[in-house]
């Protein structure tokens, strides 16, 4: 039973990763309607970052943090100037898509130059043992992860919800041409969208390194089941990424223990496609009619 | 206050609007009329900075805005209520004034809920609805939330374009009797709509737009009565 | 950011330099090609990488199917490679069966696996059909992984038989020998099948699915068909890939791969032959030519990718191809204007003259039997609605229409803005369901039919924002719209039958006559976005011509045309009445509706509010009042204006 608990746990904590990062890809996607192939990239950035602020400088985790959060603000400005403005202005789909995959992997290959291709421990901040709770034991960081992950999205939806800049990209995402009618300037709130995203990105990187490793690798799967909890949940929803990204996060979890850890990462993939031919919105998404 | 002199604009491959000139003095209103296609709403979106022109020019009290982008010639106060209303659908009507004014957001609160307050006096439907999501109101009130939305920005001129289109005889009545109240406030108005009849009686002065062109001008009452007005709509009366 | 983005790729070779290259230059340079094992022993360049870009090549001419040709996404091909590789592998190896047929067995695999990635392409667009492909390449990939019984999991398969038959050995060098011709029989068919009534009919679908659909063609049909051929040839290089180091295991067919793949194809040049071989060149052979820089790959790649994007979006052939129509248009400019296809074959008249002209006949063999109009339905009627009606939401487009249109007038409909008119077009053509009643067209009732069999029933139509191919040639265009013609399945045009020649020819002859009916048969070559707003509408009336429709639904032909070109259409849209075609024509501008119109309707919010001859519509007070507004004086007949505001909420 305490296995059976500390199983869910271990899901829960992968879980709100997917979902940050998903969480991240709402953001943009509905700004744009674009989103980004490299976010994995960018949390990969983000723990690397972190790691060497951490270990090499001595600083600690709450500076690795803000500096992994610095590090995504820049690359979120990077990206949206050269992947997503260029692209936008052509108009097509493809472009946007093939060029944040690029940058993806000139990410990743930038990376391996310059902190190798090998994993690192990233030391847990507090402490990796198991903190022992009656039957159950938990590692300390599986908490931090939900606690944390929990609070950036209450804190970014609750800026989305209550502030007037919040309320801006609302308007920006519902309608840019009455939102440049109000007066908000719209490139600078769509701008304003990516570094956000990518901030949450490279933050969700030194939350997730300690418990699996840090290295150029580490950002591939995780960015990749990110946007099939973003698609299952819906893109335009924010519970449905917190939803979607349990729904995964457990499911990998489960299969992991009783069928095989091999085939941990396939559920969500399956789901991914079962979703998209049955519901393409996702579970919370809402249908838009397309006009002829 | 507006004026705009030998506009020459591009839709797409289409030449849109060739060569327009018209004035909008303080405190007057003037409507732009003709039917659907004749390029009114291409000129509403020039103006706003949406669309760049071929030539021409764009002045607002003097300086020209041509080149600017839609949000900065918003915060010169010129308000635009765009063709089909374009509320933010999923916010609240309070929201949606609240973005109205988005660009004075300096020091104004007070003031802004002033405005907001003076909206709700003049769209008292509006008012019971203000927690209301913008989306779920009908068509006439998303009209009347537009047009508040606009009134937000304390504008030195406002723009509404089609403000009938889609809307139930009625409600047509509603809004026409709310931008005869606007008129009465003295705020310059640019008025561009399809019903001739309706627009005429609320205008000062009246353009009439065929094909991209000024074809007809003058006084509104003179207009009312001008049987070419018609024609521009319906075709000569006379059959081939 | 230069000009360059949004110029979409030239129509092909300039003819004074492409009709030699293509008739000797290419035969004769694939031929010698294939004596390349002759001028180098060094079993190194031939038989890995010389092999590995033939084998690369038929992914890439495969992939470009997909993304150049149906412009879908896909970063899932590793995975198809995977299915045809794994199969060939696993066939030979526990069933001991020959490769020929576990080749075979492979492509058929990949075809499969196609289909499966297919299917959710038929419904989704961009970052949606991306991530499903990705997802589906890294399922692939975790099968191969771990279904070890089958699969032999990370020790991958070693247990390849060598490639001798008696006397014929294809092992080593000789190798080159087998992949070589397939890829040159692969290049052969992609080319093939992009050049025919297939490849437009992909390359239609993916610059505008309605008008596409409008002009007959299967979206299930044709996307399906561009993924499960893309896949077969991804099946094929798989399974020959599997010789090329005996040895295949899970780590190759990565995500990487199918990145790589991608960077191939668009670097190289969507949509050409060429383009897919340099591509290929590219990542093949640059890691194993520059060592150095190995450690670098991905970041040059990337970087490539980005520049290629943003600089030469038609890539290194893209770029090529500009040069020699450049070249061209500075030495041989006057060859140009004598290369437009030939004027068809002299065509019978069909009925007397028109207005404008005379309409092209139908070729006998094509002509799809339209209903008669006397064998119409409800006394005579070409097509009737009954109490038709649509609503989205809670908004009723359109209400109860009852709308009847003889064969062989013209019937106008229109309205103020927002009355339902070209949503009366959107349900007539099939693009919306009704949500009641009925419209019956030549006996038939058509509601629920779907656009392309709409069209294929003979009613064809025009778009209000002009819906062309505009990468696509003028010529093309109609091409498109005589779809229906053709008959000859894949195997023809795989093999360039004569039948499909014939076919081919004959479609050509008759697009090209009706362009000249149109008026712009000297525009026959052109781009059909660079063509001029005013003959782009003729264009899409052409369009709709080829279909050979008994009703045409002209949704606003006028708009933004000059008086010259609406004096045109006017005149077009006798001489198509004197054929005997029917017309739906929606159009704001008066002067025309009302001169050429034999009956209209006017609607107003959805609803029919009058229905006449064209005098008297102009007279009708309800019309004027509808377009112009009243005033109160006017408007003594208008309901008494309510006071809504002070009611009570809820209204």
């Amino acid at each position: 039973m305490g296995d059976l608990i500390q199983l869910i746990l271990s899901g829960v904590a992968l879980g709100m990763i997917y979902a940050l990062l998903a969480f991240g890809y709402s953001i943009t996607f509905s700004t744009s309607r674009t989103i980004n192939f490299a976010q994995g990239e960018f949390l990969m950035l983000g723990a690397l970052t972190g790691l060497t602020i951490d270990v090499r400088l001595h600083a600690g985790y709450l500076a690795a943090a803000l500096g992994a959060a610095a590090t995504g603000v820049l690359l979120g400005i990077v990206l949206e100037r050269v992947a997503i403005r260029p692209a936008l202005r052509t108009g097509s789909a493809v472009s946007w898509i093939l060029a944040t995959v690029a940058l993806g992997i000139v990410a990743r290959n930038g990376a391996e130059r310059i902190w190798g291709t090998d994993d690192s421990l990233f030391p847990a901040p507090l402490g990796s043992e198991p903190l022992q709770l009656g039957a159950i034991r938990v590692l300390p960081q599986e908490l931090l992860v939900i606690g944390a992950a929990a609070l950036i999205m209450i804190v970014v939806e609750a800026f989305r919800r209550w502030s007037l800049w919040g309320k801006a990209v609302t308007a920006v995402a519902a309608d840019n041409e009455a939102a440049a009618l109000a007066g908000i300037n719209v490139p600078a709130v769509i701008t304003a969208s990516f570094v956000i995203s990518s901030a949450i990105a490279a933050v969700s990187g030194v939350l997730v390194a300690p418990l699996t490793l840090a290295g150029p690798t580490m950002g591939i799967l995780l960015g990749t089941k990110a946007y099939a909890v973003a698609i299952v949940g819906g893109l335009q929803s924010g519970v449905g990424v917190i939803v979607g990204g349990l729904l995964i996060g457990l499911s990998e979890q489960l299969t992991a223990r009783y069928i095989s850890t091999g085939y941990k990462d396939t559920p969500g993939f399956v789901l991914l496609i079962l979703i998209l031919m049955i519901k393409p919105a996702g579970i919370f998404g809402k249908r838009s009619i397309k006009k002829v | 206050m507006l004026e705009v002199r030998d506009l020459v604009v591009n839709y797409g491959l289409i030449r849109a609007l060739h060569g327009v000139s018209l004035r909008v003095g303080g405190g007057q209103a003037v409507c732009v009329i003709g039917s659907n296609g004749a390029g009114k709403t291409t000129l509403l979106r020039t103006i706003s900075g949406f669309l760049a022109p071929v030539s021409g020019a764009i002045t607002l009290e003097g300086r020209s805005i041509v080149g600017k982008k839609p949000h900065a010639i918003a915060r010169l106060r010129v308000a635009h209520v765009p063709e089909g209303r374009h509320v933010f659908p999923d916010q609240t009507v309070a929201d949606n004034l609240l973005l109205g004014a988005f660009s004075r957001h300096r020091g104004e609160r007070a003031e802004i809920e002033a405005d907001a307050e003076s909206v709700f006096e003049l769209f008292p439907r509006l008012k019971d609805r203000r927690k209301q999501l913008a989306g779920t109101l009908s068509g006439g009130e998303q009209q009347m939330l537009a047009i508040g939305r606009a009134l937000m920005l304390r504008p030195t001129m406002i723009m509404l374009d089609e403000p009938s289109m889609g809307l139930a005889p009625l409600l047509i009545d509603e809004v026409f009797r709310r931008l005869h109240d606007l008129k009465s406030r003295g705020i310059t108005m640019l008025l561009v709509e399809q019903l001739a009849y309706r627009a005429l009686e609320v205008a000062d002065y009246g353009f009439v737009i065929e094909h991209g062109r000024i074809e007809l001008q003058g006084p509104a009452a003179d207009l009312q009565r001008d049987p070419r007005v018609r024609a521009a709509y319906l075709g000569n009366a006379a059959p081939r | 950011m230069p000009e360059s983005v949004d110029r979409g790729p030239l129509p092909s070779l300039p003819p004074g330099i492409g009709g030699p290259w293509r008739r000797y230059a290419v035969p004769l340079l694939a031929a010698a090609c294939f004596f390349v094992p002759l001028a180098s022993s060094n079993a190194y360049y031939v038989h890995s990488v010389m092999s590995k870009v033939c084998i690369y090549t038929i992914v890439i001419a495969g992939i470009d199917l997909v993304v150049g040709y149906a412009g879908d996404v896909s970063v899932g091909h590793a995975g198809l490679f995977a299915a045809g590789a794994y199969t060939a592998a696993i066939l030979m190896w526990k069933l001991h069966l020959p490769f020929p047929l576990a080749a075979l067995a492979g492509i058929a695999m990949g075809a499969l696996f196609g289909l499966l990635l297919g299917v959710p392409a038929l419904r989704l667009t961009g970052p949606y059909l991306a991530v499903a492909t990705i997802a589906f390449g890294l399922i692939v990939q975790t099968f191969i992984n771990e279904a070890v019984g089958l699969t032999n999991g990370s020790q991958g398969i070693r247990e390849i038989p060598a490639l001798r038959y008696g006397p014929v050995n294809f092992e080593g060098n000789n190798f080159y020998y087998l992949v070589y011709p397939l890829m040159v029989l692969t290049l052969v068919a992609v080319h093939r099948l992009a050049t025919s009534y297939w490849g437009r009919a992909v390359e239609a679908l993916k610059e505008n699915a309605v008008a596409a659909a409008c002009c007959g063609i299967s979206r299930y049909r044709f996307k399906l068909g561009a993924f499960i051929l893309s896949a077969a040839f991804a099946g094929l290089a798989g399974a020959l890939f599997v010789h090329v180091d005996k040895y295949i295991g899970p780590p190759t067919f990565s995500l990487q791969l199918s990145i790589l793949f991608l960077i191939a194809v668009i670097f190289g040049g969507t949509r050409s032959i060429l383009g897919n071989i340099i591509g290929t060149f590219l990542v093949v052979v640059l890691p194993d030519v520059f060592n150095a820089v190995a450690e670098y790959q991905l970041l040059i790649f990337g970087v490539l990718l980005l520049l290629t994007l943003y600089f030469i979006p038609h890539g290194i052939a893209g770029l090529l191809r500009a040069l020699a129509w450049r070249l061209s248009d500075r030495f041989g400019g006057s060859r140009r204007a004598a290369s437009r296809p030939r004027p068809g074959i002299e065509l019978p008249a069909d009925v007397g003259d028109g207005g404008g002209g005379t309409l092209p006949a139908a070729d006998p063999v094509a002509r799809r039997t339209v209903a008669a109009p006397a064998a119409a339905g409800e006394a005579g009627a070409l097509l009737a609605t009954r109490d038709l009606t649509v609503a989205f939401g809670g908004l009723v487009a359109v209400n109860k229409l009852n709308l009847r249109i003889d064969a062989g007038r013209v019937h106008a409909l229109i309205g103020p803005n927002g009355s339902g008119k070209t949503t009366t077009v959107n349900l007539l053509s099939g693009i919306y369901r009704p949500t009641a009643g009925r419209i019956q067209f030549a006996g038939r009732e058509i509601e629920r039919a779907a656009p392309n069999e709409v069209s294929r029933l003979g009613i064809a139509r025009t778009f209000q924002n002009v819906a062309l191919f505009g990468d696509m040639t003028v010529l093309e265009n109609v091409l498109v719209g005589l779809h229906h013609t053709y008959r000859g399945g894949l195997l023809h045009v795989f093999l360039a039958t004569r039948h499909a020649r014939r076919e081919e020819a004959r479609a050509r002859a008759r697009a090209q006559s009706l362009l000249d009916f149109v008026g712009i048969g000297t525009l026959a070559a052109e781009r059909a976005r660079s063509l001029p707003y005013g003959k782009q509408r003729l264009l899409e009336i052409a369009r709709a011509l080829a279909q050979d429709p008994a009703l045409i639904l002209l949704d606003e032909p006028a708009a933004g045309l000059t008086s010259g070109e609406i004096a045109e259409v006017d005149a077009l849209i006798g001489t198509l009445r004197a054929h005997g075609i029917a017309i739906l024509l929606i159009e704001h501008h008066m002067e025309l509706v009302m001169g050429v119109s034999d009956d209209v309707t006017v609607l107003d919010f959805g609803k029919q509010i009058a229905s006449g001859k064209p005098a008297v519509i102009q007279q009708d007070e309800r019309v004027i009042s509808a377009y112009l507004g009243t005033t109160v004086a006017q408007g003594a007949a208008a309901p008494p204006p309510a006071e809504i505001g002070q009611g009570p909420a809820g209204a």
